[in-house]
């Protein structure tokens, strides 16, 4: 048993006890072995069945593609796109190269920020700019308000107390806040003893004596998550606040890669031994004992011994998977639901805020969404970014996207006629409609975590594992795709 | 001999074989459980703090101290706890529950046999 060298030792030890737990363990020393020969990247063979084929290029699957490479594993990423990141998707048409997805990195993305450090893509803080004309100014019922006059405007719902003075953008989170907190640890939402708080926040608030103009103002006008206060549960919100608490970190400021966030995932993505295969959409997953396979819309088939699956629910959703899913999970993959973006970026020809004086940003319950000015960033001529979510981004969707670009342009100047013949559309940005989307990121509905939607991709089914933001179990957003590449990863490790 | 084999096995539950095959001129191979916590931390002397702190001369230390350039949350400044082989398989077991108001987002390692080898790992690589 005892061998002379080290190496051999190891390689001997590690047999004997591998082969006590599982087969198939000369199979898995074999990549590594691989692996050692090859220093050079490797164009994808679809001749060679990999250890795992990854579905999508996305922050998790590169994350996960990365961990498993390094630790020997031969993989095979699909990509159904031709440019890698999904949602992380930098405008790199525009000045400044601004984010249209995936725009702020927060000081806690430990796994973000480790791979930005790792393949040396530049940050900067992403610091908004003082307006000398104020802070965002709020536009409902057709009046523009001073942020320093909403708590005595008449259009303010709230009784006089402390939630009066927060404007419209804040106060839900505001109302939110519990003291103690009711989640005292991030990964406290999907537990069972919070699974009779997965109510919608209109049932929470309304218990609490609040009226439907209140929840319409507060959640149903520019929602940063689901539509209304129906449809949102309260325990996300709640996990929402203790992720922020620890991504907040020690409060330095958030930071964006210099050139945009996809620089990132290209780094990543640059940095696999094998390359990206672009555009295979996968529309069909086959496993038996022996393996799985992948079959593309042109119907390629690629296959492997395990498939890793970071396709967005929303996406996954058009995926047919044979086996059929445990209804669970497919119940999960139907069921989960994204936030809506409708985003049109403008070009400011001339600063119109100087001429009528108001605050550059603003924050309107009209198709115009939330105006945010970019100049900053970019360095060159001033942006201007019109976001817009929930029912609204709907009412843009349903329209062909040059009359709902039209219609965004024409709610600005409704708002603020100083800007008429400033504003030039150099980029519009339908996450919704995007074919390899579906939606921006996922916002649970009331029920839907205690149904165990949330929980439901923890553990593999048959040799499919599944990562992907909507499967991320303590981070949201893009370290949340992080955080679930790597503990696919590691699961991966484990099942070969 | 005895000891030895368990030594062995336990480091050997959280290793890759392919991983000791690549690092096998490293003096000990770093733990798989080791992958969740190198996005944030380093381990060695003279290394960066990252999201969260280097960690080299853990042991014996009092929680929240360690690094003068690494900014603490509240909560584990004031835990009192005194980092050992004992409070370190409390706090990698659930960190949340040992310390309420961290700010080291980890779940945990459910695993005692992979918190063990990991600690072990630990106290030679920080030291």
């Amino acid at each position: 048993m005892m061998k002379s060298s080290r190496h051999d030792d190891a390689t001997t030890s590690a047999l004997t006890r591998r082969t006590l737990v599982k087969a198939g363990l000369a199979a898995a020393l074999m990549p590594g072995l691989a692996k050692a020969a090859t220093t050079r990247k490797a164009p994808a063979s679809p001749s060679a069945p990999a250890d795992v084929l990854v579905l999508g290029a996305g922050l998790s699957g590169l994350n996960a593609g990365l961990l498993l490479e390094e630790q020997g594993f031969r993989v095979t990423v699909l990509e159904g796109r031709s440019r890698v990141g999904g949602r992380v998707y930098s405008l790199t048409d525009i000045p400044g190269q601004p984010d249209a997805g995936g725009a702020v990195i927060a000081p806690g993305y430990a796994r973000l920020l480790d791979r930005a450090g790792q393949f040396g893509v530049p940050l900067r803080p992403l610091a908004s700019p003082v307006d000398k004309n104020g802070p965002m100014a709020i536009h409902v019922s057709g009046q523009t308000i001073p942020a320093a006059q909403w708590a005595g405007s008449p259009l303010n719902p709230f009784p006089q107390g402390p939630l009066r003075a927060v404007p419209p953008y804040a106060v839900g989170m505001a109302a939110l806040r519990t003291s103690p907190p009711v989640l005292q640890s991030v990964g406290d939402w999907r537990e069972p003893a919070f699974a009779d708080r997965d109510i919608s926040i209109a049932e929470y608030l309304t218990a609490k004596g609040w009226t439907p103009e209140q929840l319409r103002l507060a959640f149903a006008v520019n929602p940063g998550y689901g539509n209304s206060a129906t449809d949102l549960s309260v325990l996300m919100m709640w996990h929402l606040q203790e992720n922020m608490r620890i991504m907040a970190a020690d409060g330095s400021p958030v930071v964006q890669a210099v050139g945009g966030n996809a620089r990132i995932p290209q780094a990543m993505a640059a940095a696999l031994k094998t390359e990206v295969r672009f555009n295979q959409q996968v529309v069909g997953v086959r496993s038996d004992a022996a393996g799985v396979e992948a079959v593309t819309a042109e119907g390629q088939v690629h296959r492997a011994r395990w498939l890793l699956c970071t396709l967005p629910a929303s996406t996954a959703r058009l995926v047919r998977f044979d086996p059929a899913l445990p209804l669970l999970q497919q119940t999960a993959i139907d069921e989960i639901t994204y936030n809506r973006t409708f985003q049109v970026f403008f070009e400011v020809a001339e600063p119109f805020w100087e001429t009528d004086g108001l605050p550059a940003s603003m924050w309107t319950d009209t198709s115009a969404g939330r105006l945010m000015p970019l100049g900053a960033l970019a360095g060159g001529p001033a942006l201007l970014l019109a976001y817009v979510n929930g029912f609204a981004a709907d009412l843009l969707s349903r329209m062909p996207p040059e009359q709902a670009v039209a219609r965004v342009q024409e709610s600005i100047t409704r708002i603020r006629p100083a800007a008429a013949g400033k504003l030039r559309v150099l980029h519009h940005v339908n996450w919704q409609d995007d074919p390899f989307a579906g939606g921006a990121y996922t916002c649970w509905r009331p029920g839907q975590i205690r149904a165990g939607f949330a929980s439901a991709f923890d553990a593999p089914v048959g040799r499919i594992v599944f990562a992907g933001e909507h499967t991320a179990r303590l981070a949201r957003g893009m370290e949340g795709a992080m955080e679930s590449g790597e503990r696919a990863a590691l699961q991966l490790m484990e099942l070969i | 001999m005895n000891r030895l084999r368990l030594t062995l096995a336990a480091v050997l539950a959280a290793s890759p074989a392919s991983a000791l095959l690549s690092q096998s001129q490293t003096a000990q191979p770093s733990p798989r459980t080791w992958l969740q916590c190198r996005a944030c931390h380093t381990a060695k002397v003279g290394e960066a703090n990252k999201v969260g702190p280097n960690l080299s001369k853990l042991f014996g230390a009092r929680a929240g101290t360690l690094r003068a350039n690494y900014s603490y949350s509240p909560a584990l400044k004031a835990s009192g706890i005194v980092w050992n082989d004992k409070t370190l398989d409390a706090w990698l077991a659930n960190p949340a529950a040992t310390v309420r108001g961290t700010r080291m987002a980890y779940p945990g390692l459910a695993n005692p046999a992979e918190r063990k080898a990991l600690i072990a790992w630990l106290r030679k690589e920080t030291r």
